[in-house]
């Protein structure tokens, strides 16, 4: 219900975007998204986790093997032979994607209110093509250059990370995990030196259509690289914490669905931002 | 026993694609190519996505249902800025 609800308000929200170019409504979905998405990531903590009566002892190993094996011949698979997360294995044979449905969700919701915001950039522009051509003129092409390897190679380190989890190899992937909390941090520190830049030249939100854009699509892409770069830290302290294993790793898959979710959003809007204004 | 390889080779062909596609692009947006240059760089931009969420995302591991709808909302992002751009102003 909580989601039928959410896509209705994006979608109505995102149509007025498109169709009217109204900053506001921009904002307003994605507060609306950012919203949906706290509670879906709560749920999805809550939901990843197995849960049993409080009090109880925590289930011995030939329970949990035996019910991953009940629930993968359900699904058409021996789940004795391939991790019970191996991406390449299950997925393919059931609706359920790597990371887990409710995370896929999410990134489907945020893709559709980034593309709602970049085509009402592109509607913008072409109403005030000067002042978009001046704005373009006023960014810092280098660093943006800089920031997009910055995250392409946090994706890297993550996936790397994943990979060595899979290979039961938890110390390199805490490490792969560290390298893209830094590549996220890099990232924020770079957007920082960028924004303080455009706050000294006054070119603030109110400064003029392009600007109001620039700083509400890159600003809440930055919440999100914020968002991700928390919980890529809580991941990493349950992998330090032996608490995944290559036969459990629901919870690392939807934290590094997320934090690609970071690069996936910038790839689009850096080229129409940046690039092409 | 051997030891296993720390660094996979997949995610690192898709990290060196994504780079030299970004470095293209990158280039292309100071090229004075006219109207036609968003092509291109928007082009380049969707394959990028795509490699980060079939690779990156494993999307090449899920459902087909999930891999037609990421590519169908991608597609229509670039075809809809695509030709926004290449709109008179």
């Amino acid at each position: 219900v909580l989601l039928a609800l959410a896509v209705v308000l994006q979608i109505s929200l995102g149509g007025l975007v498109v169709t009217m170019g109204v900053p506001i409504a921009l904002a307003s979905a994605h507060q609306a998204n950012g919203a949906l998405v706290l509670v879906l990531l709560v749920a999805l903590l809550h939901a990843a986790r197995p849960s049993r009566p409080a009090g109880s002892a925590p289930p011995d190993m030939t329970t949990v093997m035996a019910d991953r094996s009940r629930r993968s011949t359900v699904s058409g698979m021996a789940g004795n032979v391939a991790p019970a997360s191996d991406a390449a294995g299950e997925g393919a044979s059931s609706l359920e994607p790597p990371g887990g449905v409710l995370v896929w969700l999410v990134i489907f919701i945020e893709l559709l209110t980034f593309a709602a915001g970049l085509l009402s950039f592109a509607v913008s522009r072409n109403g005030e093509p000067a002042v978009f051509a001046a704005g373009r003129g006023a960014l810092n092409q280098p660093l943006a250059l800089a920031n997009t390897i910055v995250l392409l190679t946090g994706g890297w380190t993550m996936a790397n990370g994943l990979a060595s989890l899979r290979r039961c190899s938890v110390e390199a992937s805490g490490r792969w995990m560290m390298g893209a909390i830094a590549c996220g941090g890099l990232f924020l520190a770079l957007k920082s030196v960028e924004y303080a830049d455009k706050l000294r030249h006054g070119l603030d939100l109110h400064h003029d259509t392009f600007f109001t854009f620039y700083w509400l699509l890159t600003g809440f892409h930055v919440l999100h690289v914020l968002a991700a770069v928390a919980i890529l830290g809580a991941l990493l302290r349950g992998v330090r914490a032996g608490r995944y294993t290559s036969r459990d790793l629901l919870d690392v898959e939807s934290g590094a669905a997320f934090w690609h979710l970071c690069d996936l959003i910038w790839l689009l809007l850096y080229p129409t931002v940046y690039l092409l204004a | 026993v051997k030891p296993l390889p720390t660094i996979s080779l997949a995610p690192t062909a898709t990290w060196v694609a994504l780079v030299l596609l970004t470095l293209v692009s990158y280039s292309l947006g100071d090229a004075p190519l006219g109207r036609g240059v968003p092509t291109p760089i928007l082009a380049g931009a969707l394959v990028k996505a795509s490699l980060v969420g079939f690779m990156f995302m494993e999307l090449r591991a899920a459902h087909v249902v999930w891999k037609v709808a990421f590519m169908v909302l991608l597609l229509t992002l670039g075809i809809a800025l695509c030709l926004l751009r290449l709109a008179p102003g």
